[in-house]
């Protein structure tokens, strides 16, 4: 019974590791050097998002 | 895109998942900037607003694979011009993302999505060549 009370939701933890694949995708200083891209939450969050939900 | 194209339980399930922690993310750096209790719900409202357009805006020309017209949504939600410099260069990165995740099954996806490392800077016709890429040459 504890087992399973401390068994990791497999669902939970793909969901970090995409949202951190895709932080790290959209931390790629080429978007804010070569592309122009500020560096402000909301500008920052069109790579964010887009990178995980958008394509 | 291509989690909820997958078109199964586990894909639109996987998509949800990694909305609901992008959320929670969202909600975290809102605090860190110091935004209290009061106001973080008005300014999450705002962002959810601002990412429910865009991905209305991308999604689109995204399916239709319209390099135009992503080009003009993005800079507009991006650059806040109608028309960017770099717009065009960002839609093809989209573009070949989308194409490079497409190509993938969904395991590679969840484990290296090819969404392309290099960003071009100008006018690189070699990088359409390249848009199909191979998950080995696929960098996360």
């Amino acid at each position: 019974m504890l087992k399973h009370l401390f068994k990791t939701r497999p669902g939970g933890r793909i969901g970090d590791d995409l949202y951190a694949l895709a932080v790290a995708q959209a931390r790629n200083p080429a978007f804010y050097t070569r592309l122009g891209v500020e560096d402000r939450i909301d500008a920052r969050s069109n790579s964010t998002p887009c990178t995980s939900c958008c394509w | 895109m291509r989690l909820r194209d997958e078109d199964t339980v586990r894909g639109q399930e996987t998509a949800q998942t990694l909305f609901d922690v992008y959320v929670s993310a969202l909600d975290h750096a809102l605090r860190e900037e110091g935004v209290g209790d009061i106001s973080v719900g008005k300014k999450m409202r705002k962002l959810g607003e601002a990412l429910y357009g865009r991905m209305t805006a991308y999604e689109g020309p995204l399916r239709q694979g319209d390099a135009e017209a992503l080009a003009q949504a993005l800079a507009r939600n991006v650059y806040g011009a109608d028309a960017a410099e770099h717009a065009g260069a960002l839609a093809r990165y989209a573009l070949a993302a989308r194409t490079g995740l497409g190509a993938q099954d969904f395991n590679a996806v969840l484990a290296r999505p090819a969404w392309g490392r290099r960003l071009e800077s100008h006018e690189r016709p070699s990088f359409h060549r390249h848009g199909a890429r191979s998950t080995r040459s696929a960098r996360a």
